[in-house]
């Protein structure tokens, strides 16, 4: 099964990219530029007749790239990425974009890449480097605390 | 937030004890409050999953039929990204970068559709529809035109000279020269502009008679000044495809450095069961161990980095090659891979092209079947 040019892979899956990106970078231009550099990199090593669907490969690309991201802008002291939220959510009643929003980063990584695209927490705990149990805690407190955010 | 919160979420996951499960749902039961929370966590899942995806905004949409495009060969290393399809992604993501469309084309063919901005080597085509702009360069500057450093290579591109086609489809295009009048196009209409003829070879190579004039020792003089330029350009460009020999950081973890390293990849092979380690590369920075599997599951590759990742810890950037080949005996898995402390993107860049020179003629060779000459 021959991979389809980088150009149908744009256009099939530019919104997957760019949705991902939104939600989860600040700049999410440039890091939808990122994502997509990588993606074509890679292209190359991406092996249709496996297990892993086309879609499925370019989210951990770009989740991987998120948290590159991330960490090199730690590394230049640039952005700290609080593992916590500075205060319990105080606004309820907010929709679930909004709510998703506010969440500190690293818990909104986990919590749309695991339900929004269907990863799994340990291809998630191997992206963001942390073992699986930092991943699983990271969804269990962004869940609560959307919960908390969208409840009247 | 409260602990409840948390607790609702690891029974939705059933990672709950049985009988802290069992306490939790009774008061689920009777807690209207803690009946709403458990409501809205069982509920996220399917809203989050029902959450739609969203097209990228009008400054990061490309015409995908208009862009050229390659498709890179399965076996190549991943970081052998040079040449067809280097040059593609190098133009899909200038098209992705601002609006409007902006892009460098160094060499090869792109094809506009709506209003777009192509710098080339020499000037500028200002597009408005359908234009199809084709640069074609000197002889011995066709290779190197990289995704890394598009600008650069187009200076280099212009000082020697290219041949620049306009051709408007569609609609209409201003091809700006750097020197010289601009140039209004409409539909139907082609421009070219191209490099001043080269000199005979017999010329470049002085098998003329030597003129003993002045004004034949100007000329001479002025071939020689352009051969230099030519030289100069062709080893830069040289230098940009290969990269550059690194120099060995003064602070390096001890599981990276030479006398170390093997050490560290050993441990690598041994974290992914059916691994060999068959080769480690430490004559420059950063060093690359190579790895076989003669039984490669998928996602082999993705474990071999992760492993190496876990091995030296989160402060390395992983290159990796990857080949999975079949010679009618099985699939055999081949990977190289380097890690080196996070660098600046054009240091990370130059070690990855580095690399890339590197790797490429031991994967090949590798990747040779046994006993093959």
């Amino acid at each position: 099964m021959p991979l389809p040019s980088p150009a149908e892979i744009l256009a099939a899956h530019g919104a997957l990219v760019w949705t991902i990106c939104r939600r989860l970078a600040d700049d999410p231009e440039d890091a939808a530029q990122d994502v997509w550099e990588r993606v074509l990199r890679g292209l190359p090593g991406f092996d249709p007749a496996g297990p892993a669907k086309l879609s499925t490969w370019i989210a951990v690309v770009a989740h991987r790239t998120l948290v590159d991201r991330a960490r090199r802008r730690r590394t230049r002291g640039e952005e700290v990425e609080p593992d916590e939220l500075a205060s319990p959510p105080s606004e309820p009643g907010l929709d679930l974009e909004r709510a998703l929003a506010r969440l500190p980063a690293p818990w909104r990584r986990v919590v749309v890449m695991h339900h929004v695209h269907g990863l799994g927490l340990d291809e998630i705990a191997a992206s963001e480097a942390v073992p699986v149990g930092t991943v699983k805690s990271r969804l269990h407190r962004a869940r609560g605390a959307l919960a908390v955010m969208l409840g009247p | 937030m409260s602990r409840d919160h948390e607790d609702l979420s690891r029974l939705l996951s059933g990672e709950l004890p049985p009988d802290e499960a069992a306490a939790l749902r009774a008061r689920v039961a009777a807690d209207p409050a803690l009946r709403r929370a458990w409501e809205r966590i069982s509920g996220l899942p399917g809203a989050l999953a029902a959450l739609p995806l969203e097209a990228p905004p009008d400054t990061l949409r490309v015409a995908s039929n208009t862009l050229p495009v390659a498709s890179a060969p399965r076996r190549r290393p991943v970081f052998a990204l040079a040449s067809a399809a280097a040059l593609a992604a190098a133009a899909l993501l200038a098209v992705l970068t601002r609006a409007p469309p902006t892009v460098a084309l160094d060499a090869g063919e792109i094809q506009t559709d709506g209003a777009a901005l192509v710098h080339v080597p020499g000037g500028r085509v200002e597009a408005d529809g359908k234009i199809r702009v084709t640069v074609e360069p000197p002889e011995g500057l066709r290779r190197g035109v990289g995704v890394e450093a598009p600008m650069k290579t187009h200076l280099l591109s212009a000082a020697a000279g290219a041949a620049i086609t306009v051709a408007v489809l569609e609609g209409k295009a201003r091809f700006v020269p750097e020197r010289g009048e601009p140039v209004e196009l409409s539909a139907g209409q082609t421009h070219h502009t191209g490099p001043s003829p080269a000199p005979a070879p017999e010329d470049r190579a002085g098998f003329q008679a030597t003129p003993t004039d002045a004004a034949g020792r100007a000329a001479l003089e002025d071939q020689v000044k352009a051969l230099e330029l030519q030289l100069a350009v062709a080893r830069g460009q040289l230098a940009q495809v290969e990269g550059t020999q690194q120099p060995w950081p003064e602070k390096l973890a001890a599981a990276l450095r030479p006398d170390a390293f093997e050490g560290t990849a050993r441990g690598v092979a041994t974290a992914v069961p059916g691994t060999r380690l068959i080769r480690v590369d430490c004559e420059e920075y950063p060093c690359v161990a190579f790895f076989e599997s003669d039984d490669p599951t998928p996602g082999w590759g993705q474990k071999l980095s992760e492993a190496m990742q876990a091995a030296v810890g989160e402060d390395g950037g992983v290159w990796q090659t990857a080949s999975i080949v079949d010679a009618g005996d099985g699939p055999r898995g081949l990977s190289g891979l380097a890690i080196s402390p996070e660098a600046e993107a054009d240091e990370a860049r130059d070690i990855g092209r580095r690399l890339q020179t590197r790797v490429e003629p031991i994967m090949e060779e590798l990747l040779e079947p046994a006993g093959a000459e």
